[in-house]
Parts: C-alpha cells; structure tokens; sequence
C-alpha cells in the first residue's frame, strides 16, 4: 500500500536482518533457526525439481544435496532443543516480514541453463543473509542464553560459507557445449586447426571459471595434437 | 466464513510441482497467493482461483482451493457467474497479459464496469511464453525478435488505465520479485468491496532475459493511493510502468444481483405462457 512513507522505503531483500519473527527466549531462537534451515530444504527441493523437468540433471543432484546438507543442519538443531518442541513452535511463529526466511535461495536467480557455479553462489548468498541474521540477533537479543546460542549460530555459518566459496572456486562457470564435444575419429589438419581455435576461445572462460574448467581444456588439447599427428603420419 | 489463524501458506499449495521456468515471476506470484490467503485465513474451500490460458493461467492447479482452469481469455467470464452463484466464495481470477488483455480483453472492459466483488491478478510478463515469445498486448513496440522483426511498431496497451477509466473499484501494481508487499497487496485487494484489479510485473526470463532487470527499476509510489478518479488517471497515465503500491482505491458500490430468491410465484410464470 502506498502512503506517505513510501518515499523512504526500500525494496525488500530476503532475509533482511530484523525482518524475522521476535525472538524472546531459547524457545523462539531454536525454532527460528529451524525454520530457517527446513524453508531452505523446501526451496531446494523446489529449484531441483525445476531441473529435473528441464533435464538439467546434474544441477538437480547439486540442489538435492544441498537440501540434504541443509536437513542435516536441521535435524542437528531439533536435536540440540532437547525437549522443546520446536517444530510446532515454527509453525506458531510469524512469517518472515519483508523478504523471506535468509538461507531461501533467490527463485529469481534461478535459470535453466545455470550450472552447479551459480548454485553454490546462490547457497552462499543464503548461508551469508543466515549469517547476518544471527549477528543481528547476538546484537539486540536481551536474554543472554539467546545471545550465546546465536553467537554459536553465527559462528557456524563461516565455515559453510567457506565450503561454498571453495566449490565455486573449482566448479567452471559456464557448462561444456555439447556442440563441441570433439570428434573421436581421426581429424584432417584443417578441422584440428578449427578445433583448437575454438578450444582457445573456451579456455578464456575456463580459466575464469577455475581451475577444473582448465584442466579439461589441456586434456582436450592433449587429445587433438596426438590425434592430428596420427591423421598426418 | 470465518479467518482462522492456524492456516499457514503451506496449507494453500497443491501436491501439483509446478513447471515454470526456473526464473520465472510465476513462482514468487504463487508465494505471494499462498501467503495473502494465509493472511486472510480463508479455508481452502472458501477460495475460488479462476483462470484462462497460458503460463500464469496454471496457477489454480498448484493452490489447494477451488479452481477452474478455463477457456482461453474467458476466465473473468466464468469466475463473474461463479461470483454471482455463489457470493460467499472470494473469486480470485488469475491469467497473463495475453489471455486477459488480448483474448478476453473484452472481458476485462465489463468485468471493471460490472463491479461485481472479486479479484482479478493478471501476471504481465509484456509475452506469450507459453507459444514461444510472440509479442502481446504490452509487449514494448519496438521489441525486435524473430517472431516481431522490427517490432510491431503498435502503441502497448494500458491496463491500469483501460481499468479505471472502465470502473475497477481498486487499482493496484505489483513486482513478482516482492512476494511479501505483492502478497500485502493481494490481501488488500481481495478485502477491498468490489472489482479488484491487481497487475503483476512477473518476468519471463526464458522469452525476455532483459526482463531480470525490472527488479532494478521497480520502485513504490511516491504518493499515497487516491479515490479521485481523476487524480488516479494523471498519476498512472504519466508514471514509467514501474510505479508500485495501490494506485487507486474507488468506493463504488459492488454489483450484487438477487439470484436464487425470486419471490415470484411458478405459476404466476406460468401464466404469462398460457395460449
């Protein structure tokens, strides 16, 4: 609804920190942060079936397993509540005010062409929005007992993040064309001089994407200059 | 019909995975439905989600309410005698730029007159997905493609202004990206008496990648909704398709027929055939 305020608002962000549900007591802080990890199982669960009916296959692994990793973290902290019932203390809390619940991945980011890259950056971003809001609540949490546990929260989120920048780091960036798949049979020297200007070209972006990316492109070369010598003796 | 707080959006969603684009609008406009009736806690089965074809037009399918996957540009027609049947449902109408501004555009001009008390979504992405990216209704006239070489060259329709100056009785823009100010909207829209015309800005990323960027140049209203006709009209007419928020909030009366209480007498009728 517009009012006069609108001049001064901003467009929503998933996950802003301060735009979850109050957080009082231990109670609210374990089903939050259980929330929080179930929303993000749902969501990738939700972008792997977008793959699957776009047969983008290997990204559907990469989203079930995220949601696998993301239940794990979820199932740990239903465990770590004890008693608390926390799965009926989530659906009790309100929803996420602005934005969504953070680890939720952007399903405008979303492609069906994206690669496992883009996947583990959207994880990143998530893990980095679920970061941001347990500093928010170590910062104005009045219960001590919560300040602690969100502290310890928070503290686990790095290294998550740090597994996902690493994955990126050696995940290309942009997926193989089919079309280009080198041809077994034996190659004329003009069709292998085709070839490698266009495994030239490809190695511009695998060296951006990673070293993996780089790798398969020497290997691919390997193959062409023994199979151009073969043609040519 | 009585709003029970327990329901959550989760309740609304349909065991149907929807088969959108990864990317597309449509997934965070169905968020946005789910959460608005969630909000309203209206029981499933006092919802009704009518709608025509095309990409958005699934929509009924994924929710857990009544709905009517219709004919091609005739949603509004099925959901205004679905509203007059049955007045205690809330008749939420969902379909694209296309099916409601083109097909049933007809629809849309006395659906807005009619004024009878119900929702009407149209998720405008400025395509038609579904068919492959030929230009619609909104489509920008010098939209360059295979299907439109040169662009069409044609003036884009106006929705909001063909609602109001029609006699919607609320009017209001959206952003699909905002799932929770589109789902506030939705909320207002379906409480608000009368024809509710509700557009969404929901992107089609496969047919017009440029589209990604919307969520960049949407931005809200800089001035409170008015029910000055008038007032409406220059804002929406002059502002960049980009302004969002409720434009326009009318107090027209809602049309409410007498059906199924007729208090004539059969034989009476009967009477006036009589040779």
């Amino acid at each position: 609804m517009s009012s006069s305020d609108d001049r001064d608002r901003v467009p929503a962000k998933p996950g802003d920190p301060g735009d979850g549900p109050p957080v009082a007591n231990l109670a609210d802080l374990f089903a939050v942060a259980w929330r929080i990890e179930a929303d993000a199982v749902e969501r990738y669960h939700l972008l792997a079936d977008q793959m699957e009916t776009f047969n983008n296959t290997e990204l559907a692994l990469v989203f079930r397993d995220l949601a696998r990793a993301e239940g794990i973290h979820r199932d740990e902290i239903q465990r770590m509540a004890g008693d608390i019932d926390v799965v009926a203390h989530a659906r009790s809390l309100p929803d996420w005010g602005r934005g969504e619940s953070p680890e939720k991945a952007d399903l405008g980011d979303a492609h069906y062409l994206m690669t496992p890259w883009h996947a583990l950056k959207m994880a990143l971003a998530g893990e980095e929005r679920a970061l941001s809001y347990f500093q928010h609540v170590v910062a104005t949490a009045s219960d001590p007992k919560v300040q602690e546990m969100a502290k310890e929260s928070s503290m686990r989120m790095p290294s998550t993040s740090i597994c996902a920048i690493g994955c990126c780091a050696n995940i290309p960036r942009r997926k193989a064309s089919p079309g280009r798949t080198i041809p077994t049979r034996r190659l004329h020297k003009s069709e292998a001089q085709a070839w490698f200007s266009v495994l030239w070209r490809e190695a511009a972006t695998a060296k951006k994407g990673g070293c993996r990316g780089y790798f398969a492109f020497l290997i691919a070369r390997k193959g062409l200059r023994e199979r151009t010598r073969s043609t040519d003796s | 019909m009585t709003a029970d707080p327990r329901l959550k959006a989760q309740d609304y969603k349909s065991e149907i995975k929807p088969i959108w684009c990864p990317g597309c609008g449509d997934y965070h406009v169905l968020l946005a439905f789910t959460r608005a009736f969630a909000e309203l806690g209206l029981a499933p089965e006092d919802i009704a989600v009518v709608s025509g074809i095309g990409c958005s037009s699934r929509i009924p399918a994924y929710t857990s309410c009544y709905g009517f996957h219709g004919v091609h540009g005739r949603a509004l027609a099925v959901a205004a005698g679905l509203k007059v049947a049955r007045p205690d449902l809330t008749v939420v109408v969902a379909t694209g730029d296309g099916d409601g501004h083109s097909i049933g555009g007809n629809h849309f001009l006395h659906a807005c007159r009619r004024n009878l008390d119900m929702t009407y979504i149209v998720m405008d992405n400025h395509i038609y997905g579904m068919t492959k990216g030929q230009p619609s209704p909104t489509t920008e006239p010098d939209f360059d493609t295979a299907l439109s070489p040169g662009g069409t060259g044609l003036r884009p329709f106006h929705p909001l202004v063909i609602a109001l100056a029609s006699g919607a009785n609320f009017i209001a823009r959206c952003f699909s990206g905002q799932p929770a100010e589109t789902a506030s909207v939705i909320v207002e829209a379906i409480r608000h008496p009368g024809f509710s015309f509700v557009e969404v800005l929901s992107p089609c990323v496969t047919f017009r990648p440029d589209q990604r960027e919307w969520k960049n140049l949407v931005h809200p209203a800089p001035v409170a909704a008015t029910n000055d006709p008038a007032v409406a009209a220059r804002r929406i007419m002059t502002d960049d398709g980009f302004n969002l928020g409720v434009l326009y909030r009318g107090d027209r009366r809602p049309y409410r027929p007498e059906v199924g209480v007729s208090s004539a007498d059969l034989s009476e009728l009967e009477r006036e055939f009589e040779i």
